[in-house]
């Protein structure tokens, strides 16, 4: 019995530890929020705020479009997500499931664009986007994000449709099931702990990219939060660091959301029932 | 079957909106440069600025709507540049009819980004940025000469004189053609410790440790010499921690020698693109630049503006060399400097100068609109609209307005600068500004750390200044 | 009838793969592919953006002997590399110590929040974070600086001295990057089905044993997927090095990234920063391939 409690303490601290660590900057990050510039550089630094101010959300959704631009970078990550899942589950049951042609080819070619530094693209989009004149548009960035994130969301459909045991998709033929029907009845409920890491991955990527959206956007009311908010960043002269802080604490609200919400589906025992039953 | 159905359905869908995303968008018709709409006198109402009143807000009379229809797209980055262009841009469009908009992009990416446009995309039409950029798209032949419309369609009160000579000529001016209006004037300048230098105490102190009398320095030694006595770590009795601060970080340290090395009588680069400081006196500057090390903060190397200007606001510094903007630090109310911080001239004599332009993309689709705008807000009373957003103004006439020099108490200082400065904070060399920026950069912060003699470094800044501007067929 | 639907089914079914792989191939090969050989089109030009296009012309392999004789970018690859090693060691290591303590189904229940607590790292945007780091590790007003003194040592030069900065940087991406995989190992213990845990245990066998024996085995692919992740894009390290030191001090914490950035888009010259890109490129290819067939166990 001792010897679980002093692991368990021992556990506590570790975690406690990692929660310090980890949480610092943000905390940081959200106090500054809340402090007016001369808070910012002082010596003693003000880990708990003197005195607290709405001053800088003020100045964020007055002087700065965060409105807009929040609402562009919603739109792009939720359809980016959502496509990107679908291409790329699609993509990696056809890659486990199947022997074809061209199977390795593929696999290992998806992989490769990953491994490739974003400064490649750059001017290749600036220069194809212009000609088909989907420059400074949603459409443009989307596809683009969805391109991004399918070599690591196909790598890991691949990984977790790969776990899936044979012997349930022969069950499912046996029943007359046809492909597609494995796919969205059997396969898909299976690794939804799978998607949601997947998704959670894909929707950060997008929501806080920025080289591309740097590159492919021009207009202010095209721009999402990551442009909008780089946009505050001076060279010789002041950085509003507090409004700065307070557009990164409004844009992390949804990203806190999403990870909150969707705990519940990356549980133990899904897959452990799957293989069970 | 009824599956692969809905499979194909999808397939047919997302290439619909594929296609329809790839029809071309269709051009604007009415491309003619030709003003379009009707001339129809205008006069454009605009509240008071430092309590002035804004009499000539139409272009001199020449704007009257006669540009309906015509789109200009402007070009600069985030922050005062872009919101004093919208500010004035509100005031153009009720004068001319034509439409302005306003394209940001951050610090920092904003070059690149800008530079990517004008050699592939070709969607601006003027362009506010550095001198040194403004001259490298004129010697690329992306900005377009403006005499022709200065000849054609100026106001009568675009008096080109009366902008101050010295950045007409080094901010507008490029191999002698007129390719940007200046639109913000940049110096280095001196901040000093007023309430110290008048000091009676001090002044005694002073006096008995250097038998001279305390002054505002305006020469080399007499810098150092004041330095000395500012600075704890040589003499326990200063008020100060340290006699003199700058920023030092890497993209930042070379203005601690260029401010030196006018003074002395070096340049950058010379009208042919030849080094021109591998010298006496760029010497000078770099041991002046090693003397100041003495008094200047520990952590000199890791200062960029954020901490360099907050140590000075903090009052730990007696006298600090920085760009005008740490005027918002020094008067913020946490400051402990406020109102106690003089202006002057760097000690030399010859600060490095900053300063931006306006100009005309070669691709401009409506080049006698874009024009009237360049022209409008660098105009008499045009150019006063963006002095709220710490835009200074570029003409004399405004300075000699009482209440604009009463608004902001380093205009003195400013304009006696901006006559001295004779270096611009990145080379006037174009193409490849941005390198010998890094160039300077590396060899300076290695004589700052001590790790290679100031005569190495001037000697490797020359050899890679050479070898640099002959590879994009410069000069030489 | 039997036949005409068995020849049916022979073409749809050898058509399917190729139905379920199809988007994704098609947007790859668009989207990254024929941009891929664009830029290594743009690395055999003359090209600089700052300079008239007239001006454009081939030159071959010179943009590649360029990049492989600037001493500068062959001093970054050695960097690049040993910050990859130990970014990805301290990331991964964490990661699954992180990915234990929470899959543990003693604390399982209580450590919930934990989950949603450790991945917020990765919820901020960068421009942000790298930013409030770089306060952070001021010289004179950062807190972090502050700490140190407050504990009796000498303040750190963060941003001043190479090996500070080196260290800075490395911690700056741990922080950033263990969630993602302690988020990954997270779902990979969980493929590992219980009883096989509950029949070790029977036999007799300890923890550390069970861990090393039977579980990191089981999820050995998804390690792989994680370390090679990992080394992708630590090897493209680029943000929190230009916010934080901009290279230096001097070009000491100059990496790949970097450096193909600056010389494609601050000197603008392109032609020879795609050269950079593609050589970059091929590294990425070669040591992520190392690290894949030494932890990789290919199925079937």
């Amino acid at each position: 019995m001792r010897k679980q409690n002093v692991e368990k303490v021992i556990l506590y601290l570790l975690l406690a530890l990692f929660v310090i660590v980890f949480l610092f900057p943000i905390y940081w990050a959200v106090t500054t929020s809340f402090k007016s510039a001369g808070q910012i550089m002082k010596v003693p630094p003000e880990f708990f705020p003197s005195s607290w101010s709405l001053q800088n959300y003020a100045e964020v959704f007055t002087k700065h479009q965060i409105g807009t631009y929040f609402i562009n970078s919603l739109i792009v990550s939720v359809t980016t997500t959502l496509c990107a899942i679908i291409v790329a589950t699609f993509a990696g049951y056809g890659f486990s499931r199947f022997k074809f042609k061209g199977r390795a080819f593929w696999q290992y070619a998806i992989i490769v664009m990953r491994m490739v530094p974003g400064l490649v693209f750059i001017i290749p989009y600036y220069i194809i986007f212009q000609r088909l004149g989907i420059l400074d548009t949603l459409f443009g960035l989307i596809i683009v994000y969805i391109t991004a994130a399918l070599p690591l969301a196909i790598w890991l459909f691949m990984g977790f449709f790969d776990e899936l045991p044979t012997e349930m998709f022969e069950a499912a033929k046996i029943d007359g099931c046809s492909e597609f029907g494995t796919y969205w009845r059997i396969a898909l409920p299976l690794i939804v702990p799978g998607i949601v890491v997947a998704a959670i991955l894909v929707f950060l990527a997008a929501y806080n990219e920025f080289s591309l959206s740097l590159v492919l956007i021009f207009t202010d009311q095209n721009k999402t939060l990551p442009l909008g908010i780089s946009g505050m960043i001076q060279l010789q002269k002041d950085t509003p660091f507090g409004t700065l802080a307070a557009a990164g604490t409004i844009a992390f609200i949804p990203a806190l959301i999403l990870a909150l919400t969707t705990q519940k589906y990356v549980q133990a025992g899904i897959t452990a029932g799957a293989v069970k039953g | 079957m009824k599956k692969k159905f809905n499979v194909i359905l999808l397939c047919f869908l997302t290439l619909t909106i594929v296609l329809s995303a790839c029809s071309p968008k269709t051009t604007e018709s009415g491309k003619s440069p030709q003003p379009e709409g009707e001339f129809k006198e205008v006069t454009v109402e605009a509240p008071d600025v430092l309590g002035i009143k804004l009499t000539d807000l139409n272009g001199g009379g020449t704007l009257g709507g006669q540009y309906a229809g015509q789109k200009i797209v402007v070009a600069t980055r985030t922050g005062d540049f872009a919101d004093a262009l919208k500010n004035a841009a509100k005031y153009f469009e009720e004068a001319s009819g034509a439409t302005v908009e306003i394209q940001s992009f951050p610090a920092g990416n904003d070059v690149e980004k800008i530079q990517l446009d004008l050699n592939t995309g070709h969607h601006f039409d003027a362009v506010l940025m550095p001198v040194a950029n403004v001259h490298g798209y004129a010697e690329g032949g992306l900005i377009q000469d403006l005499q022709p419309y200065i000849n054609t369609i100026a106001s009568p009160n675009l008096d080109i004189d009366d902008f101050i000579p010295s950045l007409w000529e080094s901010y507008g001016l490029y191999k002698g053609r007129m390719v940007a209006f200046p639109y913000k004037p940049d110096s280095q300048l001196f901040f000093y410790r007023k309430d110290l230098f008048e000091d009676p105490e001090i002044q005694k102190q002073y006096k008995e440790k250097t038998g001279m009398d305390l002054a505002v320095p305006t020469t080399v030694e007499d810098f150092l010499t004041v330095a000395e006595f500012f600075t704890q770590k040589s003499n326990p009795d200063s008020p100060t921690k340290y006699g003199y601060s700058s920023m030092a970080s890497k993209t930042n340290s070379r203005l601690i020698w260029q401010n030196r090395l006018a003074a002395f009588g070096g340049n950058d680069v010379d009208e042919k693109f030849k080094p021109e400081f591998n010298n006496e006196a760029g010497l000078k500057a770099m041991e002046t630049m090693l003397e100041l090390k003495k008094y200047a903060p520990a952590e000199w190397l890791q200062l960029g503006w954020d901490e360099a200007n907050a140590l000075f606001a903090s009052g730990e510094v007696a006298m600090m060399e920085q760009w005008p903007g740490l005027y918002s630090t020094i008067e913020s109310d946490n400051s402990k400097v406020k109102g106690k911080v003089g202006y002057g001239v760097t000690p030399g004599g010859s600060p490095t100068m900053g300063g931006w332009a306006i100009a005309m993309t070669n691709t401009a689709k409506y080049p006698e609109a874009t024009y009237k705008f360049l022209e409008y807000v660098t105009s008499k009373d045009g150019e006063l609209l963006k002095i709220n957003n710490t835009m200074d103004p570029t003409r004399t006439s405004n300075y000699n307005r009482s209440e604009v020099l009463a608004s902001n108490p380093m205009y003195p200082a400013l304009l006696d600068s901006l006559s001295g400065a004779k270096i611009l904070v990145d080379p006037d060399v174009p193409f490849v500004s941005a390198k010998l920026c890094d160039i300077m950069e590396n060899a300076i912060q290695a004589v700052l750390r001590e790790e290679m003699t100031p005569q190495a470094a001037l000697d490797e800044m020359e050899q890679n200044f050479i070898k640099e501007i002959k590879a994009v067929g410069l000069g030489l | 009838m039997k036949q005409e639907t068995g020849a049916v089914k022979k073409i749809s079914e050898r058509a399917l793969p190729y139905v379920f792989i199809g988007p994704a191939v098609i947007l790859i090969t668009l989207l990254a592919i024929v941009p891929l050989f664009y830029s290594i089109y743009i690395s055999l030009l003359n090209y600089n953006l700052s300079l008239p296009n007239t001006m454009i012309r081939m030159t071959g392999l010179d943009n590649y002997k360029y990049m492989l004789t600037n001493g500068p970018f062959m001093k970054s690859i050695g960097w690049t590399m040993v910050f990859t090693f130990f970014t990805v060691l301290l990331n991964v290591t964490l990661g699954m110590i992180l990915a234990l303590t929470l899959n543990n189904e003693k604390v399982s229940r209580q450590t919930k929040i934990f989950k949603s607590l450790f991945i917020l790292p990765m919820m901020l945007a960068p421009v942000v974070s790298t930013t409030m780091w770089k306060i952070m590790f001021g010289a004179i007003y950062g807190p972090i600086n502050y700490l140190i003194e407050a504990l009796g040592l000498k303040a750190v030069a963060w941003t001043g001295e190479t090996l500070p900065a080196k260290i800075a940087v490395i911690i700056i991406d741990v922080w950033g990057a263990t969630p993602f995989c302690m988020l990954i190992l997270i779902a990979a213990l969980q493929t590992v089905p219980r009883d096989i845990y509950e029949s070790a245990f029977i036999d007799g066998a300890n923890r550390v044993k069970v861990f090393f024996k039977i579980t990191l085995p089981l999820i050995r692919n998804f390690i792989a997927l994680v370390v090679s992740l990992r080394v992708m894009d630590a090897l493209k390290i680029f943000d929190s090095i230009m916010i934080l030191t901009d290279g230096g001090p001097g070009d000491t914490t100059e990496t790949m990234g970097t450096m193909i950035y600056k010389t494609a888009f601050r000197y603008m010259n392109v032609g020879a920063g795609s050269a950079g890109a593609i050589i970059f490129f091929v590294i990425i290819i070669v040591v992520t391939l190392i690290f894949l067939k030494l932890i990789r166990k290919d199925r079937q």
